[in-house]
């Protein structure tokens, strides 16, 4: 385990460092921009202003996220990882790879803690609701990545391709999504997706529970995979 | 020491267009098992099953006692393994993968693998993707013994070598032998030149198949290529031809029973013909 974690860092050093420079710029630009925007009066410009919190937590965690799981997916399709399974039993190495997720789920909580504390402290008003709302919408997006992407992770192993897993994995989120729309449509069910996001953002066990699900179909398909040969 | 560092008893395993069908293979503690076949014979998916990166359909693989896929990470760590292309991450060099290997094995000695880089003049701060295949493997070799191993496990490797490089490594290799009475190597190849060097046995696979198993000396003693006219071709057993080539003028049989035909010339042959001989047909 401590092999591959130190694989992942020496191969992402330079990705981290820049997440976390964009981190710092973002947590910079945000409450300027923001101050900006407000103080000028424009209704398009509050608008765009009242979004810069979301989109600063948003790119502070989605570019960390995919820069790392990508660099992951390349450590993934290298040989690396059947070299790795000689070194530790089948079900040590999806729980490796579960370490690396997690190291990188902190890492990128880092990355969004630090504009989250730069806006409370600079922008009038971006206190407790809002910030409160705010850090659990970045964890919750945090937590359901870790988990989708470690499937991703898995299928990677089978298809050979980062790019074939992400379209495939991206086609059946999507999927699901749309039939559960087109189900709430033909009941008559009114969905408001906001509404549904900030529900489970704020519900810990809906999001413990989604990602530990994630994880657990993550790993069942990875130890599968590796049965039957795929990992080489 | 007594007994099988290796066991495999009727491992099956299928794919879509390839079984590898019930295929047995003893290998001894302190031997050196060549495992020899043509591509796609079967070779790499016989190490996967014995490293643990497959579990077979039906049958087993025992390495040092346990089952293969659920090895403990004990076992492992005495197991070196050399995969045909070095597997390691490119844009990394030998003293961060230094770092990464102590992360892996318990029994990691350092200090040794940087003799060994040093003895294969391989240098430690350029990154691995600017090493020629030669480097590659001896850095994969280099790694592999530095762990404590007692099992190497190579999948093909001297596929692409020079011929210094690859007397080279079969020294290495004999060295790794000499170190300890229960060391062993399985080792997989389709240069047969390999053998004559190091194996003690040898075990041909066709078509996932396993042709044979044999010492290699009992094997050059064992088997002889007859030449022999239509006439003498009819007086041959047909029990007794385990492959033939037909020629316009002559026939070209070989066979376990040189003895029972003295008046046939009879030639040694080396090891690429025995298998040749082995999967052929009709004489064609």
């Amino acid at each position: 385990m401590k092999g591959m974690i130190t694989q992942w860092l020496y191969s992402c050093k330079w990705l981290l460092l820049g997440g976390l420079g964009l981190s710092v710029a973002l947590a910079v630009a945000v409450p300027v921009l923001y101050n900006s925007f407000m103080n000028s009066g424009d209704p398009k410009g509050v608008m765009m202003a009242m979004m810069m919190p979301i989109l600063a937590i948003l790119f502070s965690v989605a570019i960390p996220m995919e820069s790392l799981s990508s660099n992951f997916a390349n450590m993934i399709l290298c040989r690396f990882q059947a070299f790795s399974v000689t070194t530790m039993k089948p079900i040590k190495f999806c729980f490796s790879h579960l370490a690396v997720w997690g190291i990188a789920a902190v890492y990128s909580a880092v990355c969004t803690v630090l504009p989250i504390i730069s806006m409370s402290v600079f922008i009038e008003g971006y206190t407790g609701t809002m910030l409160l709302d705010n850090i659990k919408l970045g964890v919750s997006y945090i937590a359901f990545c870790t988990g989708f992407d470690y499937i991703i992770g898995a299928l990677t192993i089978k298809l050979k391709s980062r790019d074939k897993a992400a379209i495939l994995g991206l086609a059946v989120g999507m999927g699901i999504g749309i039939a559960a729309i087109i189900i709430a449509a033909a009941n008559n069910i009114d969905v408001d997706l906001m509404e549904v996001i900030t529900t489970i953002g704020n519900n810990w066990y809906i999001v413990a529970g989604g990602m530990v699900a994630l994880i657990a179909v993550g790993m069942a398909l990875m130890l599968n995979f590796i049965r039957k040969g795929e990992l080489s | 020491m007594e007994g099988n560092c290796i066991e495999i008893k009727n491992l099956t395993k299928k794919y879509k267009k390839f079984t590898l069908d019930n295929v047995s293979i003893d290998v001894p503690y302190g031997t050196v098992m060549g495992f020899v076949g043509e591509n796609g014979a079967g070779k790499t998916t016989t190490i996967k099953a014995i490293l643990g990166l497959l579990a077979a359909d039906s049958g087993s693989v025992q390495v040092m006692g346990e089952e293969a896929y659920n090895m403990s990470g004990a076992t492992k760590e005495k197991i070196g393994v050399v995969f045909d292309v070095p597997p390691f991450p490119p844009a990394l060099n030998a003293k961060q993968m230094n770092k990464i290997f102590q992360g892996m094995y318990k029994n990691w000695d350092g200090e040794k693998f940087f003799k060994l880089l040093e003895k294969f003049e391989i240098p430690t701060d350029k990154k691995l993707k600017g090493f020629s295949r030669g480097m590659g493997m001896r850095f994969s070799i280099a790694q592999a013994l530095s762990h404590g191993a007692e099992l190497l496990v190579l999948d093909e490797p001297t596929g692409g070598l020079d011929p210094i490089i690859r007397s080279e490594t079969m020294d290495i290799l004999r060295d790794f032998m000499a170190e300890d009475e229960k060391n062993t190597i399985f080792f997989s190849t389709h240069i047969t030149s390999d053998l004559d060097r190091l194996a003690d046995y040898i075990c041909f696979v066709h078509k996932g198949k396993v042709v044979f198993t044999e010492e290699r000396d009992t094997l050059m003693e064992k088997y002889r290529i007859l030449k022999c006219t239509d006439e003498q071709l009819s007086l041959i057993d047909k029990e007794d031809i385990i492959g033939m080539r037909k020629g316009r003028f002559a026939s070209e049989v070989l066979t376990n029973a040189a003895d029972k035909y003295p008046d046939i010339a009879a030639d040694v042959p080396n090891i690429d013909e025995i298998m040749v001989y082995f999967i052929s047909k009709d004489g064609e």
